[in-house]
């Protein structure tokens, strides 16, 4: 990000300088922090309500039934272990889209599976599961959803349904691809 | 579908709270105020993403390369979606503060809006849950499980665009 925002600003002074805008550079550089501010100010308020519904879900325990269900479908992927209920809550953390529960989980359900790991190189269930969490799984897109709503959609949460299929989709690509590069030998 | 999944879901969850005797009100602030340390957390990435774009933009050097690569692309693809495929794995703010761009400039229900929705939504900053995910234990990661990653978040691009005509 480092290279990438340094390089942005350079790259867009010379181009401005070259054809004789680079005031108009500059000025569009603080319009931009300006309606960075609104875009974010637009969505706080959305993005604060989903949090403590969120909340909620974690501690009236219908979180624990989520992930109640889908313990069996996961312990299929990667066998009885000590991760496993770490592994439980880190995905149904992601399916809320509480990424500040899920990291946590995430990170302890890594550590077990590592400690069951005997070789130097990252196990293939260590694998599967890093790279479950770099596809995100989420239900209720929540913090795009208001950022649609505050840039004036009626129907913020419409694409749901596609958000859905393309999670789905996109995860069986990335463990298909993993399984494939891990085969057992 | 989704009419139904939200309005159930925050009910269901403050029954099973009154059911617990749990504390609703407080612990919703408390969730609230979680949310907002997020709020407050993006805001200095917005800003300085947000202030990068609009200079590159400005300057014309982004519309240039995204014209290029959309002339490469074997269907239509408006630039914006290229740019914002290209940053999310490598920036989970700048991918934001690029979609609320896009929202702002095309339209959150245009189809370009939408596409952007859904490739921000049904994606991850990569290389950061990479980073992350193998930073905290013995083994670290390898080439294959980097591509593997981004080889998901090249299929999820095409999904997106694919889901997003179908069904609008």
């Amino acid at each position: 990000m480092n290279y990438i925002w340094s390089g942005m600003v350079l790259i867009s002074l010379i181009a401005g300088a070259v054809t004789g805008n680079g005031e108009g550079v500059v000025s569009a550089g603080l319009e931009g922090a300006a309606a960075a501010v609104q875009t974010v100010l637009g969505f706080a308020g959305l993005m604060c309500f989903w949090s403590g519904i969120l909340a909620l879900c974690e501690k009236g325990g219908l979180a624990r039934i989520i992930s109640g269900i889908l313990s069996p479908v996961l312990s299929l992927v990667f066998g009885k272990s000590n991760a496993s209920e770490h592994i439980a809550m880190n995905v149904t953390a992601n399916l809320l889209g509480m990424g500040n529960a899920a990291t946590p989980a995430g990170i302890r359900a890594m550590q077990e599976l590592d400690k069951e790991n005997n070789s130097d190189i990252p196990s293939r269930a260590m694998c599967i599961f890093a790279v479950m969490n770099t596809a995100s799984l989420q239900i209720i897109p929540t913090t795009v959803a208001s950022m649609r709503a505050s840039a004036g959609s009626s129907t913020p949460f419409d694409i749901m349904p596609a958000v859905w299929i393309t999670s789905v989709i996109s995860l069986a690509a990335a463990v298909g691809m993993t399984l494939l590069l891990y085969r057992k030998r | 579908m989704s009419g139904l999944v939200l309005p159930c879901l925050i009910f269901a969850a403050v029954v099973m709270c009154l059911r617990r005797k749990v504390e609703v009100y407080d612990t919703f602030l408390e969730g609230v105020a979680r949310g907002f340390e997020t709020v407050w957390k993006i805001l200095p990435v917005m800003i300085a993403v947000m202030s990068g774009a609009y200079m590159l933009r400005e300057s014309g050097l982004m519309a240039a390369a995204a014209t290029l690569l959309a002339k490469i692309l074997p269907f239509e693809l408006s630039e914006d979606i290229i740019t914002l495929a290209l940053l999310r794995p490598v920036s989970g703010g700048g991918s934001i503060g690029l979609l609320a761009e896009i929202l702002n400039t095309a339209g959150s229900d245009s189809e370009t809006g939408r596409i952007a929705s859904v490739i921000a939504a049904s994606s991850e900053t990569t290389l950061y849950v990479l980073m992350v995910y193998f930073g905290a234990v013995r083994t670290k990661y390898t080439k294959r499980v980097l591509f593997a990653a981004l080889f998901g978040d090249f299929v999820c691009v095409l999904t997106a665009i694919w889901a997003c005509r179908a069904l609008f």
